[in-house]
């Protein structure tokens, strides 16, 4: 073949084992419909559990009652309700869950590493200090001008990063070769950048602390239509540029001696994808806090539905994170009569079992 | 004997920095009046601050520092893992939960129903870890063991943020959710020394074997050790510390992960020397970080927890990205 090898090919020739051309061209295609299937499928449930976080976070309303509402009818108070409050927070649970999921997904590529997360590793902390501190400049929490904080928390994200792959990259065997300690590094420097953060806001003004602490948790509360105007065209341009090096890390996949031999620079495509999953993990903690382990477990459900290639696997990821992000907004919602919980929290107790499978499979029994 | 001079240096500097903190507050006190407080005399005020608020508050942070930096040092030993602590490995985190569920359920609950609470928190939490561990134990390294107390210790962390969040409780609970010594009353210093003080007696009844158990727990069977009452014993040492300090203090965390560096710096092995240095160490520590708290923001305070998340979340890193971790295993 003198297209660039891809892991369809891989793949079909893994299944089906050894056959003539022509069987594996028609089982390549094959493939293709399958995945494009999948694909298909993973959008209708992120579609579905986008509708269900619009009907049954609060009120419960059925399906045909916000329809209604959106064309025109419902009362006053069921139209503020539905079209100021509901509709931004369920867009913004499903931009927050497919941003974080591709910025999980780049990261798991660039390291190597199963485990990465942009939680983990401490991107989303070193991007919240970086919120805070532009924060803290305006008189009040919410007079930051919205369209600032994703630019800083980019920044700010990317600084972490670019400190624990150089942190964890000291250590023997480079960076993919010790995923855990990568992680300890990550949660360290998680831990530090939220304790900064706290020490600075308690020296700034007590409101700020609370404001801290709420959003270290994650979530959702308290955010309208511009956070969703201003995350909107970052994650389409974020999941845009995640398709272009797609097919560069497939083959990163590969390891780096074989990918150079390929023609890919490896060290450009690490830094271009680094980067970019800092841009996107940055833009979703300036909208909605620490929200953890959609990054991790997100791209491993991706992997089960659609393989390995990256060309599926950046929407299926963004797929299934928003509709986690949109399920466990219901949850936070529904758990506790009255009361919203932060959505992080709900993350967290789904994320940390499955990190630990995670770590239960890499170490093997 | 020099190991004996520099564990007497640890112990002035403990007292001192504990004697100094009596000095330092809110209201200001000439160095005088609290001198006069402390021998008997004084004025009422001054009687007032310095022996009813000062006091007990420098005495539960040597306390909670000295139980959490030898419980860190024997949590070390008994795992192997000198990235252990009662607050990495989540035990902080389970008596803090726990104690937050009782205050929700009965919101006027004793100090020793909190207290018991928080025990049975912590040593939950340490049985889980332990469960976790042990279901996974073939190819897992002292780092991958700390991962998953540092996942559960998260995991607690998230549950009791959305608890104290979802029931509106940060007015009351939000400075010792991080980890701070509020308006603490001699009735709570009594709990803790009536918890720690037996607990660290054990503790150093315990440390020659605890050295033993460092050449591994084969060897120390054969030298006549019974291994696992010693792991037992130490065990229950560590969650006493971690849950009565965590009553007290909340969850503070890296104390019990430092401490125990340093005194092995200063001694080496021999835990006889190293569990009560690293408790000296960690008693100063939070005292310190208690004082830089009060006096920093003034009229506001900035609970200690914060601080030592500071210094200890970047100790973390260098330990884990330069440090040979072989040391104890």
């Amino acid at each position: 073949m003198s297209r660039r090898p891809s892991t369809d090919a891989i793949n079909a020739t893994d299944a089906i084992g050894a056959m003539d051309a022509m069987d594996a061209m028609d089982a390549i295609d094959a493939i293709r419909r399958r995945t494009l299937t999948r694909l298909g499928l993973l959008a209708l449930a992120a579609g579905l559990a986008l509708v269900a976080a619009i009907c049954l976070t609060g009120r419960a309303t059925s399906p045909l009652g916000v329809a209604e509402v959106l064309l025109g009818g419902g009362t006053d108070i069921e139209r503020y309700v539905i079209v100021e409050l509901r509709l931004p927070r369920a867009l913004l649970a499903a931009l927050v869950g497919a941003v974080l999921a591709q910025s999980g997904l780049l990261l798991q590529g660039v390291t190597r590493n199963p485990l990465a997360d942009p939680g983990l590793l401490g991107i989303t902390g070193g991007a919240g200090l970086a919120v805070l501190v532009l924060m803290a400049t305006y008189p009040t929490t919410k007079a930051a001008p919205l369209w600032l904080l994703p630019a800083v928390a980019f920044a700010g994200g990317l600084v972490a990063a670019a400190l624990i792959l150089a942190l964890a990259g000291t250590a023997r065997g480079g960076i993919g070769a010790q995923p855990v300690r990568l992680l300890l590094v990550g949660i360290g420097v998680g831990a530090a950048s939220g304790a900064i953060a706290q020490v600075f806001a308690l020296g700034v003004r007590n409101e700020l602390f609370r404001a801290v602490v709420a959003w270290q948790a994650g979530t959702l509360t308290g955010r309208g239509w511009e956070s969703v105007a201003v995350l909107a065209p970052t994650a389409g341009v974020g999941l845009a540029l995640a398709l272009v090096l797609a097919p560069r890390l497939d083959v990163l996949a590969l390891g780096d001696a074989l990918a150079t031999g390929l023609g890919v620079g490896c060290a450009r495509v690490r830094l271009a994808a680094t980067a970019l999953a800092a841009l996107l993990a940055g833009a979703a903690v300036a909208m909605a806090g620490g929200l953890g382990f959609i990054g991790l477990f997100a791209p491993h459900i991706a992997r089960t539905v659609v393989g390995a290639r990256h060309a599926a696997l950046v929407p299926a990821s963004a797929a299934i994170g928003a509709a986690i992000t949109c399920a466990a907004d219901v949850v936070a919602h529904r758990l506790i009569p009255h009361t919203v919980l932060p959505t992080g929290a709900v993350l967290a107790v789904i994320g940390v079992p499955w990190l630990i499978v995670s770590l239960k499979k890499l170490y093997g029994r | 004997m020099a190991r004996a001079a520099r564990l007497a240096a640890l112990l002035a500097i403990a007292a001192g920095v504990t004697l100094g903190a009596v000095f330092v507050g809110a209201t200001d006190q000439a160095p005088g009046e609290v001198f006069a407080a402390l021998t008997g005399g004084g004025g009422a005020d001054a009687r007032l601050v310095v022996l009813d608020i000062r006091l007990p508050r420098a005495l539960a942070a040597v306390l909670v520092g000295g139980a959490l930096g030898g419980a860190g040092a024997i949590m070390q030993v008994i795992t192997r893992n000198p990235l252990a602590g009662p607050g990495i490995m989540g035990l902080n985190g389970g008596g803090a939960l726990a104690v937050l569920a009782i205050m929700i359920a009965t919101p006027h609950a004793s100090l020793l129903t909190l207290a018991l609470g928080s025990l049975a928190g912590s040593a939950l939490a340490a049985l889980l870890v332990a469960a976790i561990a042990r279901s996974l134990k073939a190819g897992m390294t002292p780092l991958g063991l700390t991962l998953i107390g540092a996942a559960v210790a998260a995991l607690f962390g998230a549950v009791a943020g959305a608890t104290v969040i979802a029931c509106r409780m940060q007015n009351d609970m939000l400075y010792w959710t991080v980890g701070g010594l509020g308006t603490l009353d001699w009735s709570a210093v009594g709990l803790l020394a009536a918890g720690v003080v037996p607990a660290g007696v054990v503790a150093m009844a315990l440390t020659p074997a605890l050295t033993v158990l460092l050449l591994g727990a084969e060897s120390a069977r054969s030298l006549g050790d019974d291994v696992d009452r010693v792991r037992l014993l130490g065990i229950a040492v560590v969650v006493i510390a971690a849950g009565l300090s965590t009553a007290v203090a909340g969850p503070v965390a890296f104390v019990g992960l430092m401490a125990p560096h340093g005194a092995r710096a200063l001694f080496g092995h021999d835990q006889r020397l190293v569990v009560p240095a690293a408790a000296l160490l960690g008693a100063a520590a939070v005292q310190v970080a208690d004082v830089i708290g009060r006096v920093a923001n003034p009229p506001g305070e900035i609970p200690m927890g914060v601080f030592l998340g500071l210094v200890g979340a970047p100790v973390l890193v260098w330990l884990v990205s330069t440090r040979r971790l072989a040391a104890l295993s």
